[in-house]
């Protein structure tokens, strides 16, 4: 059963049938040829997938991106990046991955993260004389932060799949979120200086000032959205649509530049790339249970268990398999499949859940920069005007820092969770 | 030309549910998180509400995700094969996606027999209408899905703008 449930997975991947539908087509295949379970719990299960609370955060996280972006908050956060290293050799380059780095703190998603501040630094870069490529690498790899400063949707998806604390995961996921934006800013400082891209002058400290002011609502979303949950104000999703509210509040009467007739527009926007998210949720929820039901995620710990004693091998062993998957996977999918088969295994390991989470999360953002499925290369290709191929010469440096680093919050535990302990139970 | 029109105008009104259920989710909830914390008065059924909303949200989302083709797949068919064959592997991938849309939603209408006579936990109301979402979504995404199979075998792909 499970053979057969695996075999027509595969097949339905290599036709290109989309993922979500293709663990579908899977789960009621097997349930149809290869089981005498009804199919009536086929369609129960991909109604009880979705009916979660806890999950209703991606939507309005999403919406909170979306209403922060048509309220002009993208280019506030880039002059502020832009005033404070701007000057500096590869200055813009650096002013994309620290607006990107801002931005992360107001979206979930690395792709939202990319467009969104590559849509003003993408053109500001080319327009300096940058190659399109190195600017188009940068941006993407910048973005990917975009799913490790919370607020994040794939941490979202972990902790629901999981039952770990959304709150502690987004708690987890600011020290590594600013020690990658640190590592990249430094690689492309020396790629800038040696193809020789000057700085822009020194706008001032008044200059400084002026921008914060214009950056300052959107820098305080964060703090509201992990204030809120860590005091035990508000529920994740809670918090969710009080960054929404907030959003379209600054939109509307600080900035003044989202309108009352956008609003539909990014309501049903935000609509489809929820459902992306939760179609995929909603068929993995029949695919989980026809694994459990043939008990594979102890299986798979019990495999794992007799090639390994030491958890520093298991974690190496999941952390490749991670890089792998996320090249020609997407995020939530892989979360979505993978959370329950490893997280036993985990706990039996006597690794901690959440270090867990931040660690998955960061290795398949890294996912989202390697082709085949490169999402953020995809969208910043878009922006650049250029082929895949024209990016993957710039995007090798960046990969591999991240890769360093991620290897550096594996093994060094505490980069993930010294805030998180220290907010305690 | 007829089909055309009709379908723009399905779209669009798809749209506008879709952007109406988002907004009634955003109010609902504000709503609960108002109550909660400035009222001090907590409301019993918003929670609820909001999941259902939600549950609508995802299914008829889906459905305008299949027209507009935003649900990722593994596009390795696209890059070995020239366009003139790749479109026949689209044809099959939507194929497969109908057979089993059509078995989600005659399972999806059958078990409505056996669900629309519980009552929901706080809102007391028949668990038909959350979950018709199901097989009624999943109908959507079918005729959608038979939209994208035809564009593709005819070479004119449908343009990929959210209008309403």
């Amino acid at each position: 059963m499970t053979a057969f449930l695996f075999l027509s997975l595969i097949i339905c991947f290599i036709i290109g049938v989309p993922i979500a539908f293709s663990i579908g087509v899977a789960s009621v295949a097997t349930l149809e040829f290869a089981s005498n379970l009804p199919l009536t719990l086929a369609a129960q299960r991909l109604f009880t997938g979705t009916d979660s609370f806890p999950l209703m955060a991606i939507p309005f996280f999403m919406l909170a991106g979306e209403l922060m972006e048509a309220g002009g908050i993208s280019r506030r956060l880039f002059d502020f990046a832009h005033a404070i290293v701007g000057f500096v050799v590869g200055g813009l380059a650096m002013v994309a991955v620290v607006a990107a780095m801002f931005f992360a703190g107001i979206s979930g998603a690395a792709a939202a993260d990319t467009a969104a501040v590559g849509a003003v630094s993408i053109p500001a870069m080319i327009r300096k004389g940058y190659d399109r490529g190195f600017a188009a690498a940068v941006q993407a790899a910048g973005g990917s932060i975009g799913v490790i400063i919370p607020p994040s949707i794939p941490m979202i998806i972990y902790g629901v799949v999981g039952g770990v604390s959304i709150g502690k995961l987004f708690l987890g996921g600011f020290i590594p979120g600013a020690l990658i934006g640190g590592s990249l800013i430094i690689v492309s400082f020396f790629l800038a200086r040696r193809a020789g891209y000057a700085g822009d002058a020194f706008q001032g400290f008044k200059a400084i000032f002026t921008t914060f002011i214009g950056a300052f609502w959107a820098l305080l979303m964060p703090i509201i959205i992990l204030g809120g949950i860590l005091g035990g104000v508000f529920t994740p999703t809670e918090a969710a649509v009080v960054a929404a509210v907030y959003g379209a509040l600054v939109g509307f009467i600080i900035y003044r530049e989202l309108k009352l007739r956008d609003l539909p527009r990014i309501f049903a926007k935000a609509a489809i790339s929820t459902s992306t998210v939760m179609l995929l949720i909603a068929t993995a929820n029949i695919f989980g249970w026809i694994l459990t039901a043939e008990r594979v995620p102890q299986n798979v710990a019990a495999y794992l268990v007799s090639l390994t004693s030491s958890p520093l091998i298991l974690y190496s062993l999941i952390l490749v398999c991670l890089l792998m998957v996320g090249t020609f996977m997407e995020t939530s999918a892989s979360l979505i499949i993978l959370t329950p088969v490893f997280l036993p295994v985990i706990i039996q390991f006597g690794i901690d859940p959440v270090h867990f989470g931040v660690v998955m999360v960061t290795a398949l953002a890294i996912g989202m920069l390697t082709p085949p499925l490169g999402i953020c290369l995809f969208i910043s290709c878009n922006i650049a005007n250029i082929q895949l191929s024209e990016i993957l010469r710039y995007i090798l440096p960046f990969l591999l820092v991240m890769i360093g680093v991620l290897v550096l919050m594996t093994y060094v535990p505490e980069i993930v969770m010294f805030l998180p302990d220290l907010y305690g139970d | 030309m007829f089909f055309s029109t009709f379908f723009e105008v399905m779209d669009r009104c798809i749209n506008w549910f879709l952007a109406l259920l988002m907004a009634g989710m955003v109010v609902v909830i504000t709503a609960q998180v108002w109550y909660r914390f400035v009222l001090n008065d907590p409301l019993s059924w918003s929670e609820e509400a909001g999941r259902y909303l939600f549950v609508w949200i995802s299914f008829m989302g889906a459905a305008a995700g299949v027209r507009y083709q935003v649900h990722l797949g593994i596009d390795l068919m696209e890059k070995l094969l020239p366009p003139s064959l790749h479109r026949w592997t689209v044809a099959l991938s939507n194929l497969i996606i109908q057979v089993f849309l059509l078995m989600i939603i005659y399972w999806g209408t059958k078990i409505l027999g056996i669900v629309r006579f519980q009552e929901s936990a706080s809102m007391h109301i028949s668990m038909l209408y959350p979950y018709m979402a199901v097989p009624v979504g999943s109908a959507f995404m079918f005729i959608n899905s038979v939209r994208v199979m035809i564009s593709a075998i005819r070479g004119r792909p449908l343009d990929r703008e959210v209008r309403l």
